[in-house]
């Protein structure tokens, strides 16, 4: 069995153990594959890798635990989609995956027990349209944003070109500054595995 | 997230890794043999989920944020609890010369 990390239409050969699958201009980037435990460390080392291949060349990551039979396989999954991965591949060029979630911070006013009805649905609907506030201007600075489902009042994936980090980054920390009820928290560079599929 | 970051960083980003590797990603319908029930299940465990930009530490929110998100964590027989914690750190069989 082999495990699939990465697909890429960029022709350079990664590092071994990694090794190149190729098919008609796309690549499975692959090694051996390993039984192991799921652990959070076994999901970091799993990303390092892709991190790594990402800073070499654009490419599509593969969901965790993708094991294919042999090269064999990994070519057909290629060819499978081809057209799919192609326009996934243009999606992504030249760009990476920031990750932010916002949270209410539990001090500030209106977050505390014995609040009345009314005065929760006031402050839940403050926070609702500071999650708002918070994801226009930084879907506005992304290529592409997608809001995902999860416990806190925004979390959200945005694909944004790797020279617009920087500027991402420093809207997040305006952002920060100016909603002071609201904790932000903003990870990446990721791969752009939201950003992979069609 | 850069390989050198540390610890208490990726105690606070693993929700966003879980969210990518295990629920992003191109997925090739079947041949996914890693079995893994529900996404939710590996929030399980964890403890500071939320941070802020203007470190959270600074401000002393984390333990209660993580508090707070703890009660959206499902429970589940099918994943160790203890699995996502700081002990099942290194208890791996993927070793650093395997890649």
């Amino acid at each position: 069995m082999i495990e699939l990390y990465a697909i890429t239409d960029d022709p350079s050969p990664p590092d071994p153990p990694l090794r190149a699958v190729r098919s008609d201009g796309l690549t499975a980037l692959c090694a051996p594959a390993e039984r192991r435990q799921l652990t959070a460390e076994v999901l970091w080392r799993h990303e390092e890798v892709v991190e790594a291949l990402m800073e070499e060349r654009d490419l599509l990551p593969m969901r965790f635990g993708t094991l294919v039979e042999d090269d064999e396989a990994a070519v057909r999954a290629l060819d499978e989609r081809r057209e799919e991965l192609k326009a996934s591949l243009d999606r992504v060029r030249g760009a990476v995956e920031l990750a932010v979630r916002a949270a209410a911070d539990p001090s500030s006013d209106g977050a505390g027990v014995g609040l009345s009805g009314t005065e929760y649905i006031r402050a839940k609907a403050r926070r609702t349209e500071a999650a708002g506030l918070l994801h226009e201007p930084l879907a506005f600075l992304a290529r592409e944003s997608v809001v995902q489902p999860g416990p806190e009042l925004l979390r959200a994936a945005y694909l944004v070109d790797r020279d617009a980090v920087q500027s991402f980054v420093g809207l997040v920390r305006r952002l920060q500054a100016t909603h002071e009820g609201l904790h932000i928290l903003c990870t990446g560079p990721w791969p752009p595995y939201s950003f992979a599929q069609p | 997230m850069s390989p050198t970051r540390v610890t208490a960083e990726r105690d606070v980003a693993l929700v966003d890794l879980v969210d990518r590797l295990l629920g992003g990603g191109v997925v090739i319908a079947g041949d996914i043999t890693l079995s893994v029930a529900d996404v939710d299940l590996v929030y399980v465990g964890l403890r500071a989920l939320v941070s802020s930009v203007a470190t959270a530490e600074e401000k002393g929110v984390l333990p209660q944020m993580g508090d707070a998100l703890g009660k959206h964590a499902l429970d589940s027989d099918a994943l160790d609890s203890e699995a996502f914690g700081t002990d099942a750190f290194g208890d791996d069989s993927l070793g650093k010369s395997a890649l």
